[in-house]
């Protein structure tokens, strides 16, 4: 049966493996993928240990229904604690990795210890092999997939891997598989890097069994056309998440200069439709019918020939408007500069246009950047900053530990233009003027992030009838309204900790569209992929368990509601530019208080965020950690 | 009296009218309805399901914003230098 | 008129859901090792080649078969195995130039493309439509369109200096 696959603890410091049934019970109360990974961070990341430590233990999971044909069930989970930020580390990736890590017959791997020398671990069928790594290290992320399956002679493996930048222990280095597959958040490669872990690579010819495979078949068919019927995964198809910019940019929601400015003027070569030229088509993750992004040529320019996929819409930020480049060709060079280094897309273009700012500020200067000339939009110096991130060269290295290293090496009030939550960069949105956005970049567990709430249907006015249905309460149609937001964020928080741990995309969910796939849909599939039923009510609670759970992990690591904050600038500085409803806005410091107060309450936490006795009953929490794997 | 109305296109709305933005002369007393039912009659295929003829709303899988602002009832008046902006909800990072 | 599989490797983005959902379809698990079709992929340079039986007019396996249990079935178009005669000797996937036979690796028995009874479940998902079950006249026309497209382009580059 689908639910039945192996959990294996790899120990890499003496090569053991050793294989174990997951629990039943496991997947009642955490699903799979995420939820089970934060399960086991929980348990067996001891409090305050050093992310770089052989202590911390890297997990990868794959999501309850991985491999069925619909939903973009192909996600891969990949957590530790985060060297990044401290807190709870998580991130998740597409792809063809996680559906072939269970057909070759595990879910989960806990990968503990630290290997002499640089190793990979190979899972093939029911078994697993530590082998040397030593021929791969210096290879880039795609050098070294290829590499693999060369080394095992099998074209179909799939690896997960690491850069120049993880090797380095680039704190925001990210997982890579395929050409454009990132587990890009909170650097889960950084903490392969500091075990000697190159890459993890994986092929399976087991069966995958279902309780229902006819029906299953027939639904993930109806999931498909329901999904592909509307007119926002036609347009997702076509253009992939690239297409978000038009509307944020002409309305005055995307950060530019950094912080500085909320559109950037003469961006029309950034729109998504110039993609066409450098495209040869798109390209899907494991059983996808939404194929969300290119496959692209550039032919000319210094770094030509570049075959590569992508970009998103975060790379659009930055690389494009947080930096201001105003050129396709930046983002699409950048773009591929970062995967084959792998290093996480949003944090670099973070923390290039923070340095920006400061150099403009005068806070840094020539003799500190070695002569980089970090002038906003030349692309060279961001080409360069890129490269000497992730191998520590230069002035890369004072940013190459992140947002907090950084900004005590620089010292000179440079925190206060950094735009990041708990020590990780925002994605290039600006949210002054959606408060919902905001409260939900401030709470996430795993510092300033979209992936873990982002409600976007705040931002399509719908009539308020429609959205007390979804959201089982009033919410404001308003996007620049608090009014019913912390309802919003919370409720999203719960829905993507189900999704991330069945393993189905989330733009397949209440990301773009109401009407999307959600807890009654979820339901279905897993009582035909599994035979297990769950009510929606129980999915909102196994949703509300992983969340509280991850809450507690960063409690125990000396979060407090302090953190659940935004950057100084958001209360301060009114948005420059726009259209009027856009323009002139800031956080009111109050008003986000008292969010904060109503998203606590909605979870079951304190005023100070930390989960009631009696929440931690009801959610089966109160005697964690529990160490039942 | 007439309003100028811009008109600002993504997606395959951009796609289907070959540009990206159209200055649309209207009667001062129009809505946002005559507008949209001036562009379907002209560009056809995709135009003309922008409203639901059901509810006569915007559908949900479309998004048109004036000024910056999600208008789902289309029964509004449009003003002179109105920008219009229409897409397609679409999410994501 | 008699339809066909028609594959266009350029619409392909590699998903690889007309594995999944064959094995699902036939033998009942997800298991793109146990699929009919399989898209051989080159990653690094982005090509896709979704790999099927092309149910030949003349069929080789046929020809090779020596017990006779490879025959046409009329209605779907289908080159397909009679598996009360099949003896498992494996030259059809041998002699297939095209890898439209393998070997199932659970049952041993010989596993290829026999288009659903003429409802192929690939073709039913592949959205982009790589996969298409068509009428031959009708494949006929797609390929001297797509021919005709890069004639024209291949015009314009000539014409314009």
């Amino acid at each position: 049966m689908v639910w039945n696959r192996k959990i294996a603890y790899v120990d890499l410091s003496t090569k053991k493996v050793v294989q174990k049934d997951i629990p039943k019970t496991m997947r009642q109360l955490y699903l799979g993928g995420r939820g089970i990974d934060m399960y086991l961070l929980y348990n067996h990341v001891k409090p305050k240990i050093d992310p770089l430590s052989p202590e911390n233990v890297l997990f990868i999971g794959v999501g309850l229904v991985g491999g069925i044909p619909c939903l973009g069930a192909s996600r891969c989970d990949i957590a530790a604690k985060s060297p990044l930020t401290g807190a709870v580390g998580d991130s998740n990736v597409g792809g063809f990795f996680g559906p072939e890590l269970r057909f070759a017959g595990f879910d989960h791997l806990v990968i503990t210890g630290k290997s002499k020398k640089p190793a990979y671990i190979w899972v093939q069928d029911g078994e697993i092999e530590v082998k040397d790594a030593t021929h791969l290290w210096g290879k880039d992320t795609m050098e070294a997939q290829t590499a693999i399956r060369h080394d095992l002679g099998d074209e179909d493996v799939k690896s997960l891997v690491i850069g120049a930048a993880g090797e380095n222990m680039v704190r925001f280095a990210n997982v890579r598989t395929g050409l454009k597959n990132s587990a890009g958040r909170t650097g889960m490669g950084c903490v392969m890097g500091s075990k000697n872990l190159k890459a993890v690579a994986a092929r399976g010819t087991m069966d995958l069994e279902f309780a229902k495979p006819e029906r299953l078949l027939d639904y993930c068919k109806e999931m498909n056309d329901m999904i592909i019927g509307t007119r926002w995964a036609k347009t997702q198809s076509r253009w992939g998440t690239m297409i978000i910019f038009s509307n944020t940019n002409t309305t005055g929601l995307i950060r530019t200069k950094n912080f500085q400015l909320n559109r950037l003027e003469d961006g029309q070569d950034l729109e998504p439709e110039n993609i066409d030229r450098y495209s040869i088509g798109t390209s899907g993750c494991y059983g996808c019918i939404v194929h969300c992004r290119h496959r692209y040529v550039l032919e000319e320019g210094p770094y030509a020939p570049i075959f590569a996929e992508g970009p998103e819409y975060t790379s659009l930020g930055a690389f494009g408007t947080m930096v201001n480049c105003k050129k396709m060709e930046t983002v699409l060079v950048a773009n591929h500069l970062v995967n084959k280094y792998g290093i996480d897309t949003l944090e670099t273009g973070g923390l290039i246009a923070w340095a920006m700012e400061l150099y403009e500020k005068g806070i840094i200067n020539d003799k500190m950047t070695g002569g980089l000339k970090l002038d906003w939009g030349n692309e060279e110096a961001v080409f360069e900053l890129i490269r000497q991130i992730a191998t520590r060269e230069g002035f890369g290295n004072v940013l190459a530990n992140g947002f907090r290293d950084a900004i005590a090496k620089i010292g000179n009030n440079s925190g206060y233009y950094a735009i990041q939550v708990k020590g990780m960069s925002n994605l290039h949105s600006d949210e002054r003027p959606t408060p919902s956005f905001a409260l939900g970049i401030a709470t996430s567990t795993r510092g300033s992030d979209h992936l873990r709430s982002r409600p976007a249907v705040d931002m399509y006015g719908l009539p308020e009838e429609v959205l007390q249905e979804l959201y089982e309460g009033p919410v404001s149609s308003d996007y620049t309204s608090y009014d019913g937001k912390s309802r919003m964020v919370w409720w999203q928080e719960l829905l993507y900790a189900v999704t991330d741990s069945i393993g189905t995309c989330k733009f397949q969910t209440v990301f773009c569209a109401v009407h999307a796939p959600k807890w009654n849909e979820f339901s279905k599939l897993i009582q035909y992929a599994t035979g297990m039923k769950f009510s929606k009510t129980q999915l909102m609670q196994i949703g509300e368990r992983i969340y509280t759970l991850e809450r507690m992990f960063n409690l125990r690591e000396g979060f407090t509601r302090k953190d659940d904050s935004l950057p100084e600038r958001y209360f301060k500085e009114p948005t420059p530019v726009g259209f009027p409803i856009a323009k002139g806005k800031t956080i009111d410091r109050e008003k986000f208080e008292a969010m904060l107060d109503e998203y606590y309450a909605l979870h079951g936490w304190n005023k100070n965020g930390v989960p009631t006795k009696k929440t931690l009953a009801e959610l089966g929490l109160n005697k964690e950690p529990t160490h039942m794997i | 009296m007439t309003v100028h109305v811009k008109v600002l296109l993504h997606a395959m709305f951009k796609e289907i009218a070959g540009q990206r933005e159209i200055l649309q002369e209207a009667n001062a007393n129009s809505t946002l309805r005559d507008m949209l039912d001036v562009l379907a009659k002209k560009y056809g295929k995709e135009f003309d399901s922008i409203i639901n003829p059901k509810t006569g709303q915007v559908t949900l899988d479309t998004l048109v914003i004036v000024n910056g602002k999600s208008i789902r009832n289309p029964d509004v008046q449009l003003q002179d230098n109105d920008v219009v902006m229409i897409t397609v909800p679409v999410s994501g990072g | 008129m008699q339809k066909i599989l028609f594959i266009d490797p350029e619409k392909c983005t590699g998903c690889r859901i007309c594995e999944t959902v064959c094995s699902l379809h036939h033998e009942k698990v997800c298991n793109p090792a146990r699929a009919r079709v399989h898209i051989a992929k080159w990653e690094t340079s982005g090509l896709y080649i979704p790999v099927v039986c092309l149910h030949c007019e003349t069929p080789i396996c046929e020809e090779v078969c020596p017990v006779r249990a490879i025959k046409r079935d009329e209605k779907t178009g289908a080159v397909v195995i009679d598996y009360d005669l099949c003896v498992g000797c494996r030259l059809c996937v041998l002699y297939c130039p095209f890898a439209g036979a393998g070997i199932d690796i659970v049952t041993g028995k010989i596993s290829k493309c026999d288009l659903c009874d003429g409802d192929p479940v690939c073709v039913r998902f592949c959205d982009p439509r790589a996969l298409q079950y068509v009428k031959s006249s009708r494949a006929n026309m797609m390929k001297m369109r797509k021919a005709a497209e890069k004639f024209s382009e291949l015009m314009q580059k000539l014409l314009i200096p």
